[in-house]
């Protein structure tokens, strides 16, 4: 039996997009993704409609977009590559995987993010920085497409625009 | 000598961003991406580019610094340049770096975008800052980093040292302060600074916050690498109720907080048996702020303690709970050396508004107010605060803004054009370092550091780095 980690429930807490979807709290085994470091294998085609994986991005504009990988893709080199054909597919990888910045959050819809392998703390760690974030975001680096995962929706969350943190409100220009 | 702007019939139109830092990268990679037909010159004071990424950012955190290979890659870019060591605003005092003002900037260019960071900080405004041994936090992270302006460091007859501040810079400080050698193996901490921190004999760093754990500015990463250091103890002394539910309920309304406070709960708490006997310590105290600061009692121009007062919380717990000092509560804390990290401060430019209140360029969405065609991203925008994240966002914002008026037909009133600026910076005569003179200095440093098992050894003078880049 697992202990009950603190950042399960935490995540109950956590403030929300307003299109987030209800929360509650998640208890699953640890499970620490192994992150690729390079994006090589993105670029590889898949090799038999098998290993194909389809999935919904949401961008940030809110435009959905019916995109494929395969098996095995790191979802944020997967963006990276489909952006050459989609480019409102914007999702950064500052820090290249190794779990030091959150800029690729995305927001998984639900009945994928319980697929989904727990993250682990450092990730959880980078989470809290995310802009939006959800009861059911992740970051995009550890995010590894299997057959399961066939139809999943990502969402990109928007670019901020609230940095008038201290009530200040804009003048039009 | 500069490359000259290949495609330069396919460019239309033509933006300079003042800073090489994350917000200009960024700002830049939205505007190449958004609009085919723009050129970013994008200008940079130092010979070498990167702001605080290679700056600021602490050289034990290299996976942060993955970001400059994304900057590379926009810098190579054939509708990108690098102009680096050219001052836009204010000449360099050292007359190393050539020199525009801004005017001549926005004569040249459809579009100029300020985006040169906080060069200043914040002072604390008590008694004794002006002793030798209380500094700026931002002086010692240029140490570290190895900062052509960085000023030399004595650790020898250092035993504490007190940081004030609260933020993931006051972390950085503490940390590096009682970093290990082996802790320091692959980062590309200035050598004049690895020597120095072998031979420091700090014992303890003492980090005061005006306010509680529920306000601190850190974030959770930055406090868990403390907590696993083999060589340094962390500890935590805050109020009774630092931790009550009520706190905990403030921190479940502040986004996410809440697994921040938690740790920071365990830290408080040590578990019995914990291991004590490690030869540094690391000591988070909470609603403690620095009355003055006070001299040594041997040499009486240096510091020798701090004068700190207790403070109070007003109102139920929130973010937004201001701390009052406790009449009657100081004592001194003796140290040998005071920091202080209550912040970045931007600087004002020649020829655009800026208000001293909140330390920005006035601004809508990036665009400056009252002003065409000049805009404003990063710290500059917003304040100093923010991590690389929030940087993606704020660029994408104000790109946004650009290419949005350059779509309306707002901008495209340059006159001058490239050619202008060429004659400006020509007549001046000094070296201007484009994006190919940075790659031989970082492949000379990545050279050098190989040789010492460091990710590179940074050149430190303004003098060699344009030697390297120069030839």
């Amino acid at each position: 039996m697992l202990p009950l980690r603190v950042q399960s429930f935490s995540r109950l807490l956590r403030h929300t997009c307003q299109s987030a979807p209800p929360l509650r709290p998640r208890l699953r085994p640890l499970h620490a993704t192994a992150a690729r470091l390079h994006g090589d294998y993105e670029w590889e085609d898949p090799k038999s409609a098998d290993e194909v994986v389809r999935l919904h991005v949401v961008t940030r504009d809110g435009t959905r977009r019916e995109v494929a990988g395969k098996v095995g893709d790191n979802l944020l080199y997967l963006c990276h590559r489909l952006r050459k054909t989609h480019p409102d597919i914007t999702l950064e990888g500052a820090c290249e995987a190794s779990l030091a910045c959150s800029t690729c959050h995305v927001i998984v819809s639900e009945k994928y993010f319980d697929m989904l392998p727990e993250p682990c703390e450092e990730e959880e760690d980078m989470l809290d920085e995310a802009t939006c974030l959800t009861s059911t975001s992740r970051l995009g680096c550890q995010i590894k497409l299997t057959r399961a995962l066939d139809g999943i929706e990502v969402t990109l969350p928007p670019y901020s625009r609230n940095y008038y943190v201290d009530g200040h409100v804009p003048e039009p220009h | 000598m500069l490359r000259r702007l290949s495609g330069g019939a396919a460019a239309k139109w033509r933006v300079a961003v003042v800073g090489s830092g994350p917000a200009g990268f960024y700002t830049a990679d939205q505007l190449l991406k958004g609009d085919p037909g723009v050129h970013v010159d994008i200008y940079e004071r130092l010979p070498v580019p990167f702001g605080l990424v290679r700056y600021g950012v602490a050289p034990d955190h290299q996976t942060v610094k993955h970001v400059t290979r994304r900057f590379t890659q926009i810098a190579s870019d054939e509708r990108c340049r690098l102009i680096g060591n050219v001052s836009v605003g204010m000449p360099d005092p050292s007359a190393t770096a050539a020199h525009l003002p801004l005017p001549a900037l926005r004569e040249a260019y459809d579009g100029v975008i300020l985006s040169y960071g906080a060069s200043a900080d914040r002072a604390l405004g008590v008694s004794g800052e002006g002793l030798a041994g209380v500094c700026s936090a931002r002086s010692f992270v240029e140490w570290y980093n190895g900062h052509p302006d960085g000023e030399p460091f004595d650790l020898s007859k250092v035993e504490t040292a007190v940081v004030v501040g609260n933020g993931n810079v006051a972390l950085d400080c503490a940390r590096i302060l009682c970093a290990t050698p082996d802790e320091l193996q692959g980062s590309d901490v200035a050598a004049r600074a690895a020597a120095e921190l072998a031979r420091s004999s700090v014992r303890q760093v003492v980090l005061l916050g005006r306010r509680a754990p529920l306000h601190a500015a850190f974030t959770i990463k930055e406090l868990r690498e403390l907590t696993k250091r083999a060589g340094c103890r962390l500890t935590l002394e805050a109020e009774a109720d630092a931790f009550s539910e009520a706190v905990v309920a403030a921190a479940a309304r502040e986004g996410a907080r809440s697994r921040l406070l938690e740790l920071m709960r365990k830290v408080a708490t040590p578990a019995d048996g914990e291991e004590e006997n490690r030869p540094k310590t690391i000591r988070l105290q909470f609603q403690r702020s620095p009355k003055a600061f006070v001299p040594s009692a041997s040499d009486p121009r240096a510091v020798g303690g701090v004068t700190v007062c207790r403070t109070a919380l007003e109102g139920p717990p929130s973010a937004a709970q201001r701390a009052v000092e406790i009449d009657g509560s100081e004592y001194e804390l003796p140290c040998e050396l005071a920091m202080r990290s209550v912040g970045y401060k931007s600087l004002p430019i020649d020829g655009a508004p800026f208000d001293e209140k909140r330390g920005i360029v006035p601004n809508s969405l990036g665009r400056v107010a009252g002003e065409n065609g000049l805009y404003v991203a990063g710290w500059l925008k917003r304040g100093p605060s923010g991590v690389i994240l929030t940087n993606v966002n704020d660029a994408a914002e104000t790109a946004a803004s650009v290419l949005e008026d350059w779509r309306a037909g707002v901008l495209g009133a340059a006159r001058g054009g490239a050619n202008a600026i060429d004659a400006l910076l020509a007549e001046q005569g000094k070296p201007i370092v484009g994006f190919d003179g940075w790659r031989r200095v970082d492949e000379e440093e990545v050279r050098r550091g190989a040789l010492v098992n460091k990710a590179r050894e940074k050149v430190v003078s303004k003098a060699e780095m344009l030697e390297i880049a120069m030839k």
